[in-house]
């Protein structure tokens, strides 16, 4: 093993060895092995070709498909704005059903998230903002990260969904007890424990949208 | 950017606003209401009679019952506990405190006590008895006595209009009030 193929298994080291990665190697290496001949060629001593094909190599993070360089900070303001954004959509909604001992519990849930965002945001303003470094975003875990928070939203939703309705209609089907419905407040209760979960729908739409956040910083780089 | 920071602090003045109006407005509203109807309940005159009904049950010795029944009649307020006598049937109603401590004028003390026993055997089948315990005095009825009072069978008088007519809205009249404590606990009163 020379130098060069020493120098570029340590900057692929941190991915993982799979096809894409290996291909993706073995073409970086065939290229700066020819751009060290060819400086050599022109009478380069081999030092001096071998600095200047690593050089530029640049980012090999950004050679990979689905990575995207970022402005850091920009990025991360831009993530916590949305999360105090996607937190206080739900808070405002759910500020009506304080009236149900549900809607109270939520609506508590959504405000100590809003402030928990909102602390960062602030911290993030106003510590952050003349730093201008870089950094690359994988779009595609991101994309897979996303699709999790989906799958493990939609279970939530039908799991609480499924436990409402059991508490209230399967005594009448398990116990024989008829159905309590005694007026518009239970009624409005009942609705009310079945729509909050739908609320949280927020939380998947934060991640969709940090995807397209990291969209629309590609051009700022 | 700029633009989402001033949604950001529109929705906030909005949240900020409605939740003012939900907790301060609205919902305060709804806790004195509650409140005011919490102390109605304590007056024999204005105690709702809807709210005891779903008491009514054939049998003294359903314990929980009859706890639930009390803790929404007059005196309901003052500490007590229960015992009940399954052999004479009877309902012991023991309040710790006594006449003097509960500060309430005797003409309001007469009333409760007939409300409350009144209520107790219209709405227990098979209550015999009731006696009303407190530190130094107790206040014994019975179902024959009371009955006899009314002039009708007491489970008669659990409907609302009956029980307005009959019992509450005569608890107005003093005299009526003082007779009917006298008709009630005048032979047991010591």
């Amino acid at each position: 093993m020379n130098d060069l193929e020493r120098y570029v298994n340590r900057r692929f080291a941190k991915f993982k060895h799979n096809k894409e990665i290996q291909e993706l190697r073995d073409e970086v290496l065939v290229n700066l092995q020819a751009r060290i001949d060819d400086e050599m060629a022109q009478g380069k001593p081999y030092q001096a070709a071998f600095d200047l094909a690593v050089e530029s190599l640049g980012n090999v993070d950004l050679l990979i498909e689905g990575h995207q360089e970022v402005a850091r900070n920009r990025f991360r303001r831009g993530a916590a704005q949305l999360a105090v954004l996607y937190s206080l959509i739900p808070w405002v909604i759910t500020i009506p059903l304080r009236f149900f001992h549900s809607g109270v519990l939520a609506n508590t849930g959504w405000t100590l998230v809003l402030v928990i965002t909102g602390v960062v945001y602030l911290v993030l303003l106003w510590l952050t903002r003349s730093d201008e470094t870089t950094r690359v975003i994988n779009v595609r875990k991101l994309r897979n990260v996303t699709k999790v928070v989906w799958v493990l939203w939609g279970i939530y939703v039908i799991l609480s969904t499924c436990f409402t309705l059991g508490t209230w209609f399967a005594s009448d089907i398990w116990f024989h007890r008829s159905i309590q419905m005694t007026g518009p407040y239970v009624f409005a209760s009942f609705v009310v424990s079945v729509v909050l979960p739908f609320v949280s729908v927020f939380i998947p739409l934060y991640f969709v949208r940090v995807q397209r956040l990291v969209q629309e910083q590609e051009g700022f780089v | 950017m700029t633009r989402r920071n001033l949604v950001i602090i529109v929705l906030l003045i909005i949240g900020v606003a409605a939740l003012c109006v939900v907790e301060f407005g609205f919902k305060a509203n709804i806790r004195h209401q509650q409140q005011q109807y919490a102390l109605a309940q304590l007056n024999p005159k204005t105690n709702d009679f809807n709210n005891i009904v779903k008491f009514k049950n054939p049998f003294v010795g359903n314990n929980s019952n009859d706890v639930n029944l009390n803790a929404n009649l007059p005196l309901a307020n003052v500490p007590h506990t229960f015992s009940i006598d399954s052999t004479t049937r009877t309902l012991d109603v023991r309040y710790t405190k006594s006449e003097r401590d509960l500060a309430m004028a005797m003409s309001q003390f007469q009333a409760s006590l007939v409300y409350n026993a009144t209520a107790n055997f219209a709405l227990i089948d098979n209550l015999n008895a009731i006696t009303f315990s407190f530190p130094g005095a107790s206040y014994h009825a019975t179902r024959a006595e009371v009955q006899t009072w009314y002039g009708i069978e007491l489970s008669k008088l659990s409907n609302e209009s009956t029980w307005k007519q009959k019992v509450q809205n005569k608890l107005s009249d003093l005299k009526y009030v003082t007779s009917a404590y006298q008709a009630f606990f005048g032979r047991t009163n010591n």
